[in-house]
């Protein structure tokens, strides 16, 4: 239907508005990640602050990435029996499981910080490597996205199939491998993406946990705003921005492929 | 190899070690924290032999109840989410009605926008903020211009509400767009094959269908800014000048002034507020509709 009535055009406008309102900031962050000086528009663009800022945004997005690439990674592995038990298997409880797997996401993050804050630093904890602190609390974090993926990937999956398999003599596991696992993959993907990119954005929970030789990219920003020149810190927002977009993007069309089928 | 119908407990196996090691007992511990007055950074918990000795206490909780800094930061805090929250239910609303209509030219690409901001890192956006309110930042320029004055955007209340608004926008909009979505298309059409309008009947009609997800999407978006905090650490004023509860979290677990007891308190409040707001805004959404979304 398409009634071109006043209403309309308004709503369009204000959408509009908003839409401008959430990506203007963002493009005057890359254009002044490239400007010589920090004017509203520069004449002339240049890499400098990228140069000048090398060895600090390799190594954050190392570290970043050494943080959230083998969190994702736990988080489905442990993600995968768990949607099964909850699809396949009838018990009491289920329901609770389903509330209990979004804690980290309602916690608020201030409160989860504060009880890592302070598990990191009882005794038999306190000499473990910040590394292996923040991707146990990391997976954690990507867990309730990749859960949610995989959990609606099982529902799709049908039963008939597996029986299928079954009977024409495969074993469960070749069954799980061979027929289950493939039509899960795009739902792995569409988790672990937003999972990733969650983990990756973190800000106040790792803060929590950071150690002066180990910071990650969202740190690292956060700590040039009070001590840096502007322009190197908008280079280091700059850098995530464009992990966020990449994300954004993957999602889309990992999901648009998961709802056509 | 367990087979048959127990095999369940198996699979649940690796989820309930990780959430009981990483949420459950690190959650105990800030509650357990929060009721003792001592200010190690350490749980208790884990060292029996300790636990004898503490001095357990409710005075933690009374100083936030009692003490007038801290009524002045819960105050600060609830004034910043009903204000943000306010201004997010008059924008939110209406464009998660457009997103619903079907057949509309570029609302891929709207809908895109509006969901970007959950990928972006809270860091990045309040950055991307800080420049665009700069002193030489499009906002301040407009601003100043409109208002025929220099304006000082940074470090402000009004840069606080801007910030948490940008952040919590698409969220709100993503909780309330299944409840616009559900509404049946054929009811509008009976309304304006009857003369109504459309924005008649988006009052009268749409608005009062769609009610429930709003007041959920209100619930959530209310309990998540109260534990938003690097908003305020950004763009906002200094602890000093303008406090809020969960920026005092951090002052107080890593600031000078050390009171870990103290901010698990707050870190303990913190939570409770989330957990009911998610409580009462599935509670809404399941009788509604039925089944969580």
């Amino acid at each position: 239907m398409s009634r071109v009535s006043f209403f309309r055009i308004v709503l369009l406008m204000l959408a509009s508005l908003t839409a401008v309102f959430i990506c203007v900031p963002l493009a005057m962050l890359i254009v002044q990640s490239i400007s010589p000086n920090p004017v509203l528009w520069p004449k002339t663009f240049t890499l400098k602050w990228y140069r000048m800022q090398g060895s600090t945004i390799i190594p954050a997005v190392i570290t970043s990435i050494s943080i959230s690439f083998p969190a994702t990674l736990l988080a489905v592995v442990t993600s995968l029996p768990l949607g099964r038990a909850l699809v396949r298997y009838d018990f009491r409880g289920k329901y609770l499981i389903r509330w209990i797997i979004a804690l980290p996401i309602i916690t608020p993050g201030v409160s989860l910080g504060l009880a890592y804050l302070q598990l990191a630093n009882t005794s038999f904890l306190r000499g473990v490597h910040p590394w292996v602190m923040l991707v146990a609390v990391h997976t954690v974090l990507v867990f309730p996205y990749t859960a949610r993926s995989i959990l609606a990937g099982y529902e799709m999956c049908n039963f008939i199939l597996e029986e299928a398999s079954a009977t024409l003599g495969a074993r469960p596991v070749q069954t799980y491998f061979k027929v289950v696992l493939p039509i899960l993959v795009p739902f792995i993907l569409a988790g672990a993406v937003v999972g990733f990119a969650r983990s990756m954005n973190d800000f106040i929970i790792t803060m929590f946990l950071v150690q002066p030789d180990f910071i990650p990219l969202s740190i690292q920003i956060y700590r040039s705003t009070s001590y840096g020149t502007p322009p190197l810190t908008s280079a280091l927002a700059t850098i995530l921005l464009l992990f966020s977009v990449t994300f954004a993007l993957i999602a889309e069309y990992t999901l648009r492929r998961v709802g056509g089928q | 190899m367990i087979t048959g119908a127990r095999f369940y407990r198996l699979l649940l196996c690796p989820f309930l070690i990780l959430y009981i090691l990483l949420v459950f007992i690190p959650l105990l511990g800030l509650i357990q924290k929060s009721l003792v007055k001592e200010r190690t950074v350490e749980i208790e918990l884990f060292h029996p032999s300790k636990l004898p000795s503490l001095e357990w206490t409710f005075k933690n909780y009374g100083t936030l109840l009692f003490h007038s800094y801290y009524r002045k930061s819960t105050l600060n805090t609830l004034i910043v989410a009903s204000i943000a929250v306010l201004l997010v239910i008059i924008f939110g609303t209406p464009i998660a009605y457009l997103l619903a209509r079907p057949g509309m030219a570029g609302k891929r690409i709207l809908e895109w926008i509006f969901s970007l901001p959950m990928f972006l890192s809270g860091v990045v956006a309040c950055y991307a903020l800080f420049i665009v309110m700069s002193r030489q930042g499009l906002l301040t320029i407009l601003a100043s211009s409109l208002l025929g004055k220099p304006v000082r955007l940074t470090r402000t209340f009004s840069a606080i509400i801007i910030g948490t608004v940008y952040i919590i926008l698409p969220m709100f909009i993503r909780t309330v767009h299944p409840g616009f979505k559900r509404i049946n298309p054929e009811l509008c059409e009976a309304s304006y094959s009857l003369g109504a309008s459309e924005f008649y009947t988006f009052l009268k009609i749409v608005l009062p269908l769609a009610l429930p997800s709003l007041v959920a999407g209100t619930i959530l978006s209310f309990t998540y800014v109260m534990g938003l905090v690097v908003v305020a650490l950004i763009l906002g004023p200094t602890p000093v000048q303008f406090s809020i509860l969960p920026l005092e979290v951090l002052e107080k677990a890593r600031g000078l002034d050390l009171n870990i007891p103290l901010a698990s308190a707050m870190g303990a409040v913190l939570l409770v507020i989330a957990l009911a707001g998610q409580a009462i805004a599935e509670k809404i959404l399941r009788h509604f509709y039925g089944g969580v979304q």
